[in-house]
């Protein structure tokens, strides 16, 4: 269980990181939006203020100049939060709402007009500056500003509670995956340990005949035909030994993805394993009953595929009655290719349509066999895309291979 | 001794059927856990080998009842599964040994003598049976007293091991039946006795004492006049 729990924290820390590294993204650019809009909507109504101002400036004499009406338009223009002034050729103030303006907005120069920003901290202003001009002449200009501190204190607020919402968002994904993947990693890992232990059981067990064997023949010394007796069961379970093993190796390379695949035809390929089980057919007195129709090209590996129909028709021949019939039908339409096998034996059991292909499950009642056939078939044909399906029909065993068409 | 081997692979079945039988032992067989626990359940059996994986009834499931039941036999368990929580669920259910899959035979008999000495006087050791000057070598087979070496077939030498470990006390024929014959095979007393005299011929020559007496109308008895 400690592999399972490490790699599930693993996996829970990596996305959860990376859920909050994203949501700290987007946090820094919400910020900075927001802090652009800000500045820009200040900036506008600076401007606007400064043009406002002028217009209602006259000029005297080339002067900058206002009369009384106009001086509490002004006051009225700027508001209570700007301040501005209004400053003459000779650098006099004449027009202000302040008693004592900030110096460094008095000196500053007013080539063309401009925004500046001066002071920091609680004490940072956002100036604009517009040039008076006469005939071409720059004969005062206007200053107005506000205190700008507010901004950054904004943004840092907005930055404080998007991070807090990115934390609450983070132990929410934490809590969430662990409850996810606590129930399916621990599903998988039961599954795969079992899958083990079959596979090591079912090793072991011919295993255990061979050594037994061996260890008895070489006891003592003994005729030539109970050497021969011993050499036919060791031989026996190492068939036994040797087709597990290459139906393991088949189940892991279908499973891994590693076949090759290639346009192949399934009544070619299902008219060979007809062919290769009919000796154990006949020996059953079991009739193969072979057809196809249609177009049955599948995308798929010939000799997996081959396995894949060997496994479904061994099944069938094994619960077919002696002296009973086994239909086989390749059909290709409407985009799939399917081959039926239906024997005329018992039917498969409600267990068996249950659990017929997991690996190493087995019908009680016929415990023979390495109990990976129809497993095989199935992981076979998931590895093209395809489906095994059981059924009964009319209280006949069904088994289908299904594939898309080629 | 008379062995129940309980396992559902024919093949495994059958090698341990002769290997156990080459030894010596009376070995019955069984095939699934329902006829297992029935066959198990008398108590003439000196030993049980018992496979865990089973059709019909689980070994585990077997070894359980059996222990409910207060049935005494020593029981040696066979399994594939080896992890630490399959060999301790099996000895708490019952099992006095086990043994994994695939085995050496030579370690299977050790460990059956071993979890039968466990009933025996305690200064028998694994491989020796004693009774005064005679004894029976159970790795080897091979029979003494004194210094004499005695040749005894199979069947004799399960004989000479019965009596051995009945030593003093009064053995009926009923009881050396039980123990003798495997279910397969019609034991009559009168092949009892056939083999008690070829024994006992065997083991007293030329001047030596009986050291098997008949007890008129009740069995026999193993140990001086």
């Amino acid at each position: 269980m400690t592999y399972t729990h490490a790699l599930r924290l693993r996996l829970i820390a990596v996305y959860v990181g990376v859920l909050f590294a994203g949501l700290l993204c987007f946090a820094a650019a919400a910020v900075f939006a927001i802090d652009r809009s800000e500045r820009s909507a200040l900036d506008s109504h600076l401007s606007a203020a400064a043009r406002a101002v002028s217009a209602l400036l006259d000029l005297r004499s080339g002067q900058p100049a206002i009369d009384r009406d106009d001086r509490r338009q002004f006051v009225t223009v700027l508001g209570a939060q700007t301040s501005g002034l209004v400053v003459n050729g000779s650098r006099a103030v004449v027009l202000s709402n302040v008693s004592v303006p900030p110096s460094a907005l008095l000196t500053v120069p007013a080539a063309t007009a401009s925004y500046l920003t001066t002071g920091s901290g609680e004490a940072e202003l956002r100036a604009f500056v517009l040039p008076v001009t006469n005939n071409g002449r720059r004969v005062g200009k206007i200053v107005v500003w506000r205190p700008s501190d507010w901004i950054e204190e904004t943004d840092r607020e907005a930055a404080v509670a998007f991070l807090l919402a990115a934390l609450v968002m983070a132990a929410l994904a934490w809590i969430a995956g662990n409850a996810v993947t606590h129930r399916a990693l621990d599903e998988v890992v039961a599954r795969q340990r079992r899958f083990t232990a079959d596979a090591s059981h079912d090793l072991r067990a011919p295993l255990a005949v061979i050594r037994a064997e061996s260890d008895l023949a070489l006891a003592k010394e003994r005729d030539a035909g109970s050497y021969r007796q011993s050499l036919a069961t060791i031989s026996q379970e190492a068939d036994r030994m040797e087709s597990l093993i290459g139906d393991l190796l088949s189940v892991a390379r279908a499973e891994a993805g590693a076949l090759e695949i290639a346009r192949v035809d399934l009544n070619a390929i299902a008219r060979e394993a007809c062919a290769r089980i009919a000796g154990a057919a006949a020996a059953k007195m079991v009739e193969l009953d072979f057809a196809a129709s249609g177009r049955t090209q599948v995308n798929g590996n010939a000799p997996e595929l081959e396995r894949a129909a060997l496994a479904v028709l061994h099944n069938a021949v094994k619960h077919a009655p002696a002296g009973g019939r086994i239909e086989v039908r390749a059909t290709g339409s409407g985009g799939t290719v399917e081959l039926s096998v239906l024997d005329n034996g018992p039917g498969f059991s409600p267990e068996a349509l249950e659990h017929g292909l997991e690996r190493f499950w087995r019908g009680d009642a016929l415990g023979a066999g390495s109990g990976l056939g129809l497993a095989v078939a199935d992981s076979i044909a998931h590895a093209f895309g395809g489906k095994v399906r059981l059924s009964n029909v009319e209280g006949k065993a069904e088994t289908r291979l299904i594939f898309p068409a080629a | 001794m008379r062995l129940l081997v309980v396992e559902d692979d024919p093949r495994l079945r059958d090698v341990l059927r002769r290997g156990l039988t080459e030894q010596g032992h009376i070995v019955d067989e069984s095939a699934d856990g329902d006829d297992a626990e029935q066959v198990a359940s008398s108590p003439i059996y000196d030993a049980i080998v018992l496979d865990m994986n089973l059709p019909k009834r689980s070994g585990l499931d077997v070894l359980r009842s059996l222990r409910r039941r207060k049935l005494q036999t020593p029981v040696l368990v066979l399994t594939s599964r080896d992890t630490a929580e399959d060999i301790i669920e099996g000895l708490d259910a019952g099992a006095d040994d086990y043994l994994r899959k695939p085995f050496i035979f030579g370690e299977l008999e050790a460990r059956l003598r071993s979890i039968t000495r466990r009933h025996l006087p305690a200064d028998t050791t694994n491989a020796e049976l004693w009774s005064g000057d005679v004894m029976l070598d159970l790795r080897t087979r091979v029979a003494r007293r004194g210094n004499r070496r005695i040749d005894l077939t199979p069947r004799e030498s399960a004989f000479l091991e019965y009596f051995l470990r009945n030593a003093g006390a009064l053995v009926t024929r009923r009881a050396i039946e039980d123990a003798m014959f495997d279910r397969a095979s019609e034991a009559t007393s009168n092949v009892v006795d056939v083999y008690v005299s070829r024994l006992r011929s065997k083991l007293a020559t030329g001047g030596e004492s009986s050291v098997l007496q008949t007890v008129r109308g009740a069995g026999y008895r193993f140990g001086p006049e």
